[in-house]
């Protein structure tokens, strides 16, 4: 275990994942997390010079229970060196932003907000990423049914007396 | 040909081209109030050469459809090389590419914008009918253009090798000349 692994499990609420999490999704170092230590974390990285290389989101229910899952990736330049920071989460819970750690989290949590309903506390501008605007209900979530499929389909209305115009 | 619209309206059957599209796209097809048969061949003639596309590309197929315009293929040859940034100016949308529901209202838009007369082609399996995007409950795209605007020529294919295209193209000068007028009604 490196000196920095050492240091994100001595956070509050992170432990390391076992090692069959490891070999399954290629990182290094996995961990998992309490949602009220991603940000620790984040800053952790950040100070130690590691760039966030994504944060997404699964959809883990199933008939035995399980919720989502935020995954974080941060990795390093100039060695191979990968750190997994999964996050449990309630179908319907909140998780922190870290955008004013790594300002490339933006668009990630839109994404989460937009296609899982994740809420992120404290994001700037939390609006849908994907979706149109004014879209209900978030397609990647496993019980995900469309409220209005013919509703961007726009079937054009027209008027007897508006001929054409050539 | 704005002093067309004086007169009665004629009727006449439709296009069996069409057959397959929506009826409640249909409706958008209008025919000219008075047939001028010599004047109306004449411009016909000058329509079908001189067709201006929309600048205008979706995805992957916009890839081929530049390629058409390009020197190997050069739609330039049939005169429709002339893509138009502006839709005020085009005769012609080449659908190049996925329509997704964020874009179709974006689509719809610059088809009203466009003057009459206009034409439609659908290039590829998506704007065919959605094409390898389409399965039940899919939440992303409209599935073929004409569920948002009435279409001329389909060009099938994932994306049409440029011949496809320029095929189509030529399909639709055919139909140009045949009397397929191009006039639409404007949107309530």
């Amino acid at each position: 275990m490196t000196e920095l692994a050492g240091r994100v499990t001595s956070l509050d609420g992170i432990s390391a994942a076992d090692d069959d999490a490891v070999l399954a999704n290629g990182c290094q170092h996995v961990y998992h997390s309490q949602s009220s230590a991603i940000r620790d974390a984040a800053r952790l990285f950040r100070d130690s010079d590691y760039h966030l290389e994504h944060i997404t989101c699964l959809d883990l229910r199933s008939d035995e229970g399980g919720g989502l899952r935020l995954s974080y990736q941060f990795n390093v330049h100039g060695t191979s060196d990968r750190h997994l920071l999964l996050v449990d989460l309630a179908p319907d819970a909140h998780a922190p932003t870290i955008v004013d750690i790594f300002r490339g989290a933006d668009w990630y949590e839109r994404e989460a907000f937009d296609m899982h309903g994740v809420v992120i506390d404290d994001h700037p501008d939390l609006r849908r990423l994907l979706m149109p605007e004014d879209y209900t209900g978030h397609p990647l979530l496993k019980d995900f049914a469309d409220a209005d499929p013919e509703r961007h389909i726009m079937a054009a209305p027209m008027s007897e007396e508006d001929e054409g115009d050539g | 040909m704005a002093s067309q619209s004086e007169s009665s309206t004629t009727s006449q059957s439709v296009d069996p081209d069409l057959s397959s599209v929506d009826p409640e796209v249909l409706v958008e097809q209008v025919r000219p109030l008075v047939h001028l048969d010599t004047l109306e061949n004449l411009l016909n003639h000058a329509r079908a050469n001189s067709l201006w596309p929309l600048t205008f590309g979706l995805a992957c197929c916009a890839i081929e459809m530049m390629a058409v315009g390009a020197s190997r293929f050069d739609l330039d040859r049939i005169g429709a090389g002339v893509f138009r940034p502006s839709a005020r100016q085009a005769d012609v949308m080449i659908l190049a590419g996925t329509i997704s529901r964020k874009m179709g209202p974006v689509i719809k838009t610059l088809w009203d914008q466009m003057p009459s007369p206009k034409w439609a082609i659908a290039m590829g399996g998506c704007t065919i009918d959605g094409g390898p995007f389409k399965y039940p409950g899919q939440y992303a795209i409209i599935e073929g253009a004409d569920r948002i605007i009435p279409v001329d020529v389909y060009v099938p294919g994932c994306p049409p090798r440029p011949e496809a295209l320029f095929a189509g193209i030529l399909k639709l000068k055919e139909k140009i000349k045949a009397g397929e007028t191009g006039y639409r009604r404007n949107p309530a």
